[in-house]
């Protein structure tokens, strides 16, 4: 139907990001915000994500209302400056969330929303991860990513999802907002964490046996992060590192190579 | 079947970073991961060294022949029993494009085949958070316990602050300084990258614009060989019977092409240009023995030598191309023509 959106291209680094915070938590959705342009040709071009923190937390949903939608892509498109390399203005186009040990399908609620979404925005697309599935007999793991859109068919009758097609476009260097995004998640992860303590340390009636307790729950589950998030990433990010000091000697070694070829011709 | 215990335990980033480098590359790729075994049934990969990956753009989740053939020589090589082999396939899983799938799945040899053995993606949800009391136990008495008032400050600073809390939240609040300092220079590295390769692509065209340059200001085209007129003629005036020798291209064989020999008369003025061939003409004419010369092209040889098996001595020069035979004088062999 008219204005919606023809395609998804969606940069791999940016890729990288969704993946790495979908295959974060089995035990939870996630979900973050799409950024990037829509061209004219209807199509959206996602260039990097924006993880997002939840102040409600629940294990089966994670949409947040279009309201708070609204004001996060705000508070995203201000603080993260997110102009690209070419010096465009990126604005958020879509959402994303993850479906650990589930279809990659929307549920009815998935598509609700999306509706409200496209309400404000009729080009905001919807993202959705399906990781943590296994097949017990062959033990192949699986994971699976969908694009898609809601729709109308008449009025008042319920919203279906339409399918949009969604490509992965390469490239290989890692953007600087698709960085900083990666390594927001256990800082996202630890400020929760702290909340909930805080929140449960000023309740003045515990004894200091349930205090201490809890103290050792905080320890624990922020152990449990530094062990399943912060080292795991910290360990890609060196050998990413090591990785381009290896390209970079390379390259330079070409580029005097080349340098020479042309000044001599 | 006897119970197999190893399992791959990888974490979420390595298995994205894995999928990065696939979706980048237009083709099958292949590397290598490193990890360690722990223990004897466990192997955990990192995003490192030791186990052989390998992304196909294929639908079968299976390891194919030469998989099967690279991961034994590794074994050998790397004389690590346990190597394991990882696989991951992309597919399409509706038509539109809107959805895809990824497959990823582990190999290893045990007992003469290889099995399947599952992958274990390690995330935070698998660590089972506690949860905090949020009540105390219905118990006064504990709370106003002379034990538990003495020994208190051993858990808690000034204040209410547990100090296990502190420090854990100090080595954290470190921990996530240090990841950020580490990103910041792994993004410098990235633009660094990208401006080296910027610059390659602009050094490869300015060079690719030289050539073409120079390939354009050049009269002739380097395909066209050009005929030695001279040469054709000589030979046309000389040799009449033998057109194979106005040849101009070769078979790899170094026979000559006769379709491609030349049959054009130049209309060179002999007497002026070529006036030796004349004298020579004049000679000819003698009833000088007729001898034949071999000729000594490269790959004729094979053919003179069948000719003389067939004992044909008066056969003339024929335009059959491979089997020509080149008539001389014998007594002016400096003209004749050797190639």
């Amino acid at each position: 139907g008219a204005g919606l959106v023809s395609a998804v291209h969606l940069e791999s680094d940016a890729f990288l990001v969704c993946m790495n915070h979908a295959l974060s938590t089995e035990k939870e959705e996630v979900m973050g915000l799409c950024i990037g342009e829509v061209d004219t040709n209807r199509i959206v071009h996602i260039h990097s994500v924006i993880i997002l923190r939840r102040s409600d937390k629940r294990k089966d949903r994670v949409e947040i209302s279009p309201e708070q939608l609204s004001a996060a892509s705000t508070e995203a498109e201000i603080s993260f400056e997110l102009a690209d390399m070419t010096g465009r203005p990126m604005r958020v186009v879509g959402w994303y969330h993850s479906h650990p040990h589930i279809t990659v399908w929307p549920s009815h609620v998935d598509v609700r929303t999306q509706a409200m979404y496209q309400m404000m925005d009729q080009g905001f697309v919807g993202l959705i991860f399906s990781c943590f599935i296994e097949d017990k007999n062959t033990k192949t793991g699986r994971v699976l990513y969908t694009c898609f859109q809601s729709v109308q068919a008449q009025k008042g009758s319920e919203y279906e999802r339409i399918e949009i097609p969604i490509h992965v476009v390469p490239h290989e260097a890692i953007g600087k907002v698709c960085l900083e995004s990666a390594v927001e998640l256990p800082r996202i992860l630890c400020q929760e964490e702290q909340d909930t303590y805080r929140r449960i340390h000023s309740l003045t009636h515990l004894d200091p046996i349930t205090k201490i307790h809890n103290g050792s729950v905080f320890t624990k589950n922020l152990c449990s992060q530094m062990s399943a998030i912060s080292g795991p990433l910290l360990q890609w990010l060196e050998d990413r590192l090591e990785l381009n000091k290896h390209s970079i000697i390379k390259l330079q070694k070409e580029k005097e190579r080349l340098t020479q070829e042309l000044a001599s011709l | 079947m006897e119970e197999f215990n190893t399992t791959v335990r990888i974490s979420g980033f390595a298995l994205s970073s894995l999928m990065f480098h696939h979706l980048n590359s237009d083709a099958d790729v292949e590397g290598l991961i490193l990890g360690e075994s722990v223990g004897e049934e466990n192997c955990r990969i990192t995003d490192s060294q030791i186990d052989h990956i390998q992304f196909e753009y294929s639908t079968r989740q299976q390891m194919t022949f030469m998989e099967q053939v690279v991961h034994q020589n590794m074994r050998k090589i790397l004389s690590n029993q346990e190597l394991v082999f990882m696989l991951l396939t992309p597919s399409q899983a509706t038509a539109s494009g809107s959805t895809h799938r990824l497959e990823f799945s582990a190999f290893i040899w045990h007992s003469s085949q290889y099995i399947n053995i599952p992958i274990f993606v390690s995330n935070l949800g698998n660590l089972e958070q506690q949860d905090y009391w949020r009540v105390s136990g219905t118990c006064p008495a504990l709370g106003r316990s002379e034990a538990v008032n003495q020994h208190r400050t051993q858990f808690f600073c000034s204040g209410d602050d547990l100090k296990e809390v502190r420090n854990i939240s100090s080595m954290n609040d470190a921990l996530l300084g240090e990841m950020q300092k580490v990103c910041k220079e792994v993004e410098k590295s990235e633009r660094a990258v990208e401006k080296l390769q910027e610059d390659l692509k602009q050094l490869k065209e300015a060079i690719k614009e030289h050539y073409e340059k120079n390939e354009t200001q050049k009269h002739a085209s380097p395909d066209e060989p050009k005929e030695n007129v001279l040469l054709c003629s000589a030979l046309r005036m000389l040799f009449p019977d033998a057109p194979s020798l106005r040849t101009q291209t070769l078979t790899v064989q170094g026979l000559p092409v006769l379709e491609l020999c030349c049959n054009t008369d130049h209309n060179v003025d002999i007497p002026t240009k070529l006036p030796l061939i004349l004298e020579n003409q004049h000679t000819r004419k003698d009833t000088a023995p007729r001898l034949r010369k071999k000729c000594l092209v490269a790959g004729y040889s094979q053919r003179l030598k069948r000719k003389r098996k067939t004992n044909d001595t008066s056969e003339s020069a024929s335009d059959s191309g491979s089997d020509t035979e080149i008539e001389t004088n014998g007594q002016n062999r400096r003209i004749s023509p050797t190639f």
